[in-house]
C-alpha cells in the first residue's frame, strides 16, 4: 500500500518537475595550475521551446579566461555576442533562436586557465530562458554549478581550436525606417562561424575599387551610413575568433546613380574636350 | 462499493483525477443527432466498438489510454489527447548513423515520457525497439558498412504505450577509417572536423505552395509542393557544424504556418535526412467580432484530404474536426453561443490517416460580441509583432531596429512589444516567436 501513495506522489510532482529546464557546466572536476580546460555552458528544455537566453557567467579569480568559443551555440543571432569583462572575470552574453527549440543544447564554450591553487565553483548569474510562446514567458532554470578543484602542481596545457574557415556568406541590408537614426539609411548584418565563432565585423566603403586594408574600422550592426557611403560600395568583413574573414558588400542605395552620373560626366569632359580642339 | 468506500487507496485515486481533471473542465456538447449532458468525447479511434458501450463516466490514474489483455479504456472528458510526429533526422558516419529528433509535441492528455528507436534492415520493419530514455539524439552503432538501415522514433507515454512514430528514415554506415593518428604531445586541441556537408528536407506541406528553409535564421532555399503538398528541399554547400534550420510555408492567400525549427549537426562530406516534416495548417477566422450565436468561420490551408481538428481555446476548451479538400483548403463554421462574451482564440492542426500528426498553427484571435466585425484583410501581412518595418517579414532589419533601442531610454511604443517602457531580451523573444526571415 505504501508504494501506491508513492506512486501517486510521483505521479503529481512529476509534470511539475518536467516543467522547468536546467542549466550545467561541463568541465573536468580537477586540474592543475596553467592546465587549460574546455568548459561548457549547457541548457537542457525538454518541456519547453525556448527562443532566447542571457546570462552572466562568473569565472572565479583563479582562473583566466583565454578564449570564447560560440561556434556551436544554439543562439542563431545575439543580440550581446559573448564577451568577456576582465575586472569582473566574467562572461556575458544574450541572443535569440527564432522559431525556438527543445532539448539539450550548448549555448557557449570558453577556454579556462587555472592560474592558483582552490576549490572553486563555476556559476552562472542573471540567467535568463525565455519561452518560444509569442510572450516572452520566463521559463523556471534549474542551476547546476560544479566545483572544480585546482591542485598545486603546474602542469602546462594549452587548448586550440582549429578551424581556417570563413564566417558564413551572408547578404547585408539597407534600409531606413523614422525609428532609428532619425530616419536615415542604415545597413543591418549578421553571421556566424561553425568553427571557433565569430570576432568581429569591420567596414569600409568604396566607389569603384575595393577598399584598403587600413580603411575597415570595427563595427556592429546596424550602422548608419553618411550620405557619400549612398553613393558608395559598402564592404562588410566578417572576423572569426581565429582571424578567417569573409567579405561581402552592397550597393549604397544611390550607387548606380553615381555610376551613371560619372559616365555622363566621362563622356561631357570627352565632347568638350573634342569641340575645343576642332 | 464497501471497499471502494473504505480504501484510503481508492480516496487517493479519486483525488488524483480531480486533480487532472482540472485541466479539462466539463461542458455540454451536442449536435443534431447527439447530445453528451456529461461532458463525454475523445478521438473517434479510441470511443467505439463493435464490442462495448460507455455507459458512465470512468477514470483512472491519471490521463492517456489503460489497458490489459481484455480491454481497453480511455478516461471520459472532452478532449483530444494531442501528440505531433516526431520529425527525424539520419546522418551516416563510419559504421554508426547518427540520429536526431524534434521532440514529440504533446498536449491535452498525453505526454511524452520517453522515446524508442526502431531500427531494421527492410523499408517498413518489422523493427527491432530500444528504448531509449527522454533524449532528442542517439548514435546507432556498430553497423554494417554498406548496409541500409531504416528506423522510426517512436514517443512512448509514462506507461511506455506508443503514441505517435515518426516516418521511417534511412543511412548507408560508410567503412570506418582506421584508428587516428597518434597525437603529439603539448597543446590539447578542441576536436572539431571541417568540411562540406549537406541537408535533405522531406515531408509534407499544402498543394503549389512556397516551401521555405531558414538556416540559422536567415533564408537559406525555398521550394514548390508538389499536388499533393509533398516537397523535397537540399540545403548544400553546408560547413560542417551545428545549425539551426527552421521551415514554413506560406499558403495561397500568403498566410504562413508556424514556424519548425530542426537543430541538426552537418557533417563534412555526408547528406543528412531530415523527414517526415509536416508543416501544421495556417489558419483564419472571418470575423474579428461575432455576435453571440452566430458562427465564425475558421479556415485555412494544409494538406489535402487531411484530417484537421480546430481548437477553440477559452475557459474551456472546444474541439471540432473536418477534412480538407484535395487542395488542403478546409472550413469550419464554429457556432459561438457556446463561448462566453470576450476575447478567444483558435488553432489547428493537421493527420493523414492517424499516422501523421503536425504541431499546432499560430492562433487566429476573436471576439465574442454583441455585434458581427469582419476580420480585416491577412492579419500576418500588416500587423505581425515585431515586423518594425512594415514590409509582411519579420527578419534581421526588424532585429536591427530592436538591437539599436536594446537597454536604451524611452523607445517607440512600436518597437517595445511588450509595452513594458522598454526593449529587452523579451522583446526579442516575442520578436523570434514571428520571425519569417
Amino acid at each position: 500500500m505504501k508504494y501506491k501513495y508513492i506512486l501517486i506522489l510521483v505521479l503529481l510532482i512529476s509534470p511539475l518537475i518536467t516543467q522547468a529546464a536546467e542549466i550545467s557546466f561541463s568541465s573536468p572536476t580537477a586540474v592543475s595550475i596553467g592546465e587549460e580546460i574546455l568548459v561548457s555552458l549547457d541548457v537542457s528544455s525538454m518541456a519547453q521551446v525556448f527562443n532566447a537566453v542571457s546570462g552572466n557567467i562568473v569565472i572565479p579569480k583563479n582562473f583566466s579566461i583565454s578564449h570564447i568559443y560560440d561556434g556551436s551555440s544554439v543562439v542563431t543571432v545575439w543580440v550581446e555576442r559573448p564577451s568577456v569583462n576582465k575586472e569582473e572575470n566574467t562572461i556575458s552574453f544574450s541572443g535569440i533562436t527564432p522559431g525556438g527549440v527543445k532539448g539539450d543544447f550548448k549555448i557557449i564554450s570558453f577556454v579556462l586557465k587555472p592560474m592558483s591553487s582552490g576549490s572553486v565553483v563555476l556559476k552562472a548569474e542573471n540567467f535568463s530562458l525565455l519561452a518560444n510562446d509569442g510572450k516572452g514567458t520566463i521559463i523556471p532554470v534549474k542551476h547546476n554549478s560544479p566545483t572544480i578543484i585546482i591542485s598545486k602542481i603546474v602542469k602546462e596545457k594549452v587548448i586550440t581550436q582549429d578551424d581556417s574557415f570563413s564566417p558564413e556568406l551572408f547578404k547585408p541590408t539597407i534600409s531606413r525606417t523614422i525609428d532609428i537614426f532619425e530616419g536615415k539609411n542604415f545597413i543591418s548584418f549578421s553571421t556566424n562561424d561553425k568553427g571557433v565563432g565569430l570576432d568581429h565585423y569591420e567596414i569600409a566603403s568604396s566607389f569603384i575599387f575595393s577598399p584598403k586594408k587600413e580603411s575597415y574600422s570595427i563595427t556592429e550592426s546596424p550602422v548608419v551610413l553618411s550620405k557619400t557611403q549612398l553613393v558608395k560600395k559598402i564592404f562588410i568583413k566578417a572576423v572569426d575568433r581565429n582571424g578567417n574573414e569573409r567579405l561581402v558588400y552592397i550597393a549604397g542605395p544611390y550607387y548606380y546613380y553615381g555610376i551613371i552620373g560619372l559616365i555622363l560626366a566621362v563622356l561631357l569632359a570627352f565632347y568638350l574636350t573634342r569641340r575645343l580642339l576642332k | 462499493m464497501k471497499f471502494v468506500k473504505n480504501n484510503p487507496f481508492y480516496s487517493f485515486l479519486f483525488l488524483f483525477a480531480m486533480v487532472f481533471a482540472l485541466n479539462i473542465s466539463a461542458q455540454e456538447s451536442s449536435s443534431t443527432n447527439f447530445i453528451i449532458p456529461e461532458q463525454t468525447l475523445f478521438s473517434g479511434s479510441f470511443s467505439t466498438s463493435t464490442n462495448f458501450g460507455l455507459q458512465s463516466l470512468l477514470s483512472q490514474t491519471a490521463v492517456g489510454t489503460t489497458t490489459s489483455t481484455s480491454f481497453g479504456l480511455n478516461p471520459s472528458f472532452l478532449y483530444f489527447p494531442f501528440v505531433s510526429t516526431p520529425v527525424v533526422g539520419a546522418t551516416a558516419g563510419a559504421e554508426k548513423v547518427d540520429l536526431s529528433w524534434v521532440s514529440a509535441d504533446s498536449s491535452t492528455g498525453w505526454v511524452v515520457s520517453q522515446y524508442s528507436v526502431g531500427q531494421s534492415t527492410t523499408s517498413g520493419g518489422p523493427y527491432s525497439y530500444t528504448n531509449l530514455g527522454n533524449v532528442l539524439t542517439s548514435s546507432r552503432t556498430g553497423l554494417t558498412a554498406g548496409t541500409t538501415y531504416y528506423f522510426v522514433i517512436r514517443a512512448l507515454d509514462f506507461y511506455n504505450n506508443g503514441i505517435a512514430t515518426s516516418s521511417e528514415v534511412s543511412g548507408v554506415p560508410t567503412a570506418s577509417g582506421g584508428g587516428g593518428g597518434g597525437g603529439g604531445g603539448g597543446g590539447g586541441g578542441v576536436g572539431t572536423t571541417l568540411g562540406s556537408g549537406s541537408v535533405i528536407f522531406s515531408g509534407r506541406a499544402y498543394p503549389k505552395i512556397t516551401v521555405t528553409i531558414l538556416k540559422d535564421a536567415q533564408v537559406s532555399a525555398t521550394s514548390i509542393a508538389g499536388v499533393d503538398g509533398t516537397f523535397s528541399v537540399t540545403v548544400g554547400s553546408l560547413v560542417a557544424g551545428n545549425y539551426i534550420f527552421s521551415i514554413y510555408a506560406e499558403d495561397k492567400d500568403g498566410r504562413r504556418s508556424s514556424l519548425l525549427s530542426f537543430p541538426a549537426s552537418v557533417t563534412a562530406n555526408i547528406a543528412t535526412n531530415i523527414e517526415g516534416i509536416f508543416l501544421a495548417p495556417t489558419i483564419a477566422v472571418d470575423k474579428s467580432e461575432v455576435k453571440r450565436g452566430d458562427n465564425i468561420a475558421i479556415f485555412g490551408q494544409g494538406a489535402p484530404q487531411a484530417d484537421v481538428v480546430i481548437a477553440v481555446n477559452s475557459e474551456e476548451e472546444f474541439f471540432a474536426k473536418t477534412i480538407s479538400d484535395k487542395n488542403g483548403i478546409y472550413l469550419y463554421n464554429f457556432d459561438s453561443i457556446v463561448l462566453e462574451y470576450g476575447s478567444h482564440s483558435t488553432k489547428s492542426k493537421a493527420s493523414i490517416g492517424n499516422q501523421l500528426i503536425s504541431g499546432y498553427s499560430y492562433a487566429a484571435n476573436f471576439k465574442v460580441g454583441t455585434k458581427n466585425v469582419a476580420a480585416v484583410g491577412i492579419v500576418a501581412q500588416s500587423n505581425i509583432p515585431g515586423d518594425q518595418n512594415v514590409d509582411g517579414k519579420v527578419n534581421l532589419v526588424d532585429f536591427s531596429i530592436l538591437a539599436f533601442w536594446f537597454k536604451r531610454l524611452n523607445p517607440p511604443s512600436k518597437v517595445d512589444l511588450n509595452h513594458d517602457g522598454k526593449v529587452d531580451l523579451i522583446d526579442f523573444s516575442i520578436m523570434a516567436y514571428n520571425w519569417t526571415g
